[in-house]
């Protein structure tokens, strides 16, 4: 579970990215995060992330207070989020396989193991064929599928999207997003950061908008309305 | 390494001429350094004794000679054997001198000291003391060359240091260049929760063999180098005075030497780098 109370983080050029947030997602949710350029959307993904620590407030990820996590624990507390970015960051000089095996190797797993999670993970991104394929090879929507392929790899439990169907076409994006509802029907949470109000409003979900670092709708059925 | 050839070729090559550097100062210190021994050892202070100081005065002085710090001995040399050591040294024309009452030298102390650069301080305290007509010493060249030897090892010692801050400097910038060039793959791993030691040790290890590869051509310059130009000199410089340190075991202490500075100064300059680097985000 993943829970926001009164947060507030602005940054030291004077931005108040979040004011006062109030969250609760419960574990398998899938949910939107949307809202206009400068809002706090990315804000919330760097404290989730622990690369950014709240000013005030507190931020609790599966009973694990992110904010005065120490320095040195931070990589142990990232293995279990899996994170999604628009610019897919993928390493040219490795396969798709090799860019996959690459996240979990860095966790000193044992060979054999990642061989088996890399075909399993491999299948379920439904990129059997590509393997062998280098990031420059692939269509923009087979790399956004690599990456989340990567971020899933260590069977985090929640993960993290960031605008990621940001540069894919609707016919694309529609297969991230299934394949996103896929791997949140395994019983992995996803909270995606949009402004992509068409799918917002084709796949409905729970749907928090936000406006200058306020939180200003949390729509349970979803769908965007203007405010 | 192999990724950013040209990147390391330029820091392996930055480093070895640091160490290049260091390793003639290096060079250039110990061997001045058994010089100024050398020639210290031949550094003594003559004190003329007065000829009216009787058998007593005598004996009293060379105990409050004996008494000042940094004399390690005192040995008494009469005016008869003084002009057979002048004679010996000089040759037959003082032989004129020899034979009673002819004899124009005098009595005299030869004093040795622990340690020459008090060489100065030492000779005028002696030479006020009562019954003592004169303390001479060497030459001023050879209290010069003293001195001088002196600044050189410790000059050479100062820039052999400042050099190895500079090693350690190009080093973190050659690692900090290759760290901006695997950003990427540092902020991937980050992501996946890699720890920080883990995205550390391969820095680490680059600097060292940096450090390693560095440190080897500036050895073998100075192994063959020097064999050669101890070959080439007969083993001394200029004069018997200035005899040049024997290769071996010299040389093994000298690239032992270099090879540590190469090694640290590299393993310690990526350590920086990285550890910079990470530090910067949570």
């Amino acid at each position: 579970m993943i829970e926001f109370k009164n947060v507030t983080k602005s940054y030291p050029n004077g931005v108040h990215a979040l004011n006062r947030i109030s969250l609760e997602i419960e574990d398998g949710e899938f949910i939107y995060i949307i809202g206009p350029t400068g809002s706090g959307k990315s804000t919330i993904i760097k404290i989730l992330n622990g690369e950014e620590v709240p000013d005030s407030g507190l931020v609790m990820v599966d009973n694990v207070d992110v904010g005065s996590l120490k320095h040195r624990k931070v990589p142990q507390y990232r293995r279990n989020i899996g994170c999604v970015f628009q610019d897919y960051r993928l390493l040219p000089a490795l396969t798709v396989q090799e860019n996959i095996a690459f996240a979990l190797e860095v966790l000193g797993l044992p060979k054999k193991m990642i061989r088996k999670r890399v075909q399993e993970v491999l299948e379920l991104v439904d990129l059997k064929e590509k393997a062998r394929a280098y990031p420059d090879e692939l269509s923009g929507g087979q790399q956004q599928r690599v990456t989340i392929g990567r971020a899933i790899a260590n069977r985090p439990k929640i993960l993290i999207a960031d605008e990621p169907t940001g540069n894919l076409d609707p016919e694309k994006s529609r297969e991230i997003i299934a394949l996103l509802e896929k791997i949140n029907a395994m019983g992995t949470t996803v909270v995606m950061v949009t402004h992509d109000i068409v799918l917002v409003n084709e796949f409905k979900k729970r749907t928090i908008t936000l406006d200058q670092g306020f939180v200003v709708k949390d729509s349970k059925k979803g769908g965007y309305v203007s405010v | 390494m192999r990724r950013h050839f040209a990147l390391t070729f330029s820091s392996v090559l930055s480093i070895a001429i640091a160490l290049l550097i260091s390793m003639l100062m290096l060079v250039l210190a110990w061997n001045v350094s058994s010089f100024t021994t050398n020639i210290e050892e031949e550094l003594i202070v003559q004190v003329s004794l007065n000829p009216t100081l009787d058998a007593a005065g005598q004996d009293e002085l060379e105990k409050e000679i004996k008494e000042i710090k940094g004399i390690s001995s005192v040995r008494f040399s009469d005016k008869e054997a003084e002009l057979e050591q002048l004679i010996e040294d000089y040759g037959d024309t003082f032989s004129q001198y020899e034979g009673e009452d002819r004899n124009p030298l005098y009595d005299v102390f030869i004093v040795e000291l622990e340690d020459p650069t008090q060489i100065d301080a030492i000779t005028s305290q002696i030479s006020k003391m009562d019954g003592v007509i004169e303390a001479t010493y060497g030459t001023d060249t050879v209290n010069t060359m003293v001195q001088l030897f002196s600044s050189v090892r410790i000059g050479g010692l100062v820039f052999v240091a400042a050099l190895i801050c500079l090693a350690i400097f190009l080093i973190r910038n050659t690692i900090k260049l290759a760290i901006q060039v695997r950003k990427d793959e540092i902020q991937i791993m980050r992501q996946v929760g890699a720890m920080n030691w883990y995205i550390t040790v391969p820095f680490v290890l680059e600097g060292l063999l940096t450090g390693f590869f560095g440190a080897l051509i500036p050895s073998l310059i100075c192994v063959f180098g020097y064999t050669a130009l101890y070959q080439a000199l007969n083993g001394v410089f200029i004069s018997e005075l200035f005899v040049l340190k024997s290769p071996y075991p010299f040389l093994l202490y000298v690239c032992g030497v270099l090879f540590l500075i190469g090694i640290l100064a590299g393993m310690f300059g990526s350590y920086l780098a990285s550890r910079k680097y990470l530090r910067w985000t949570r």
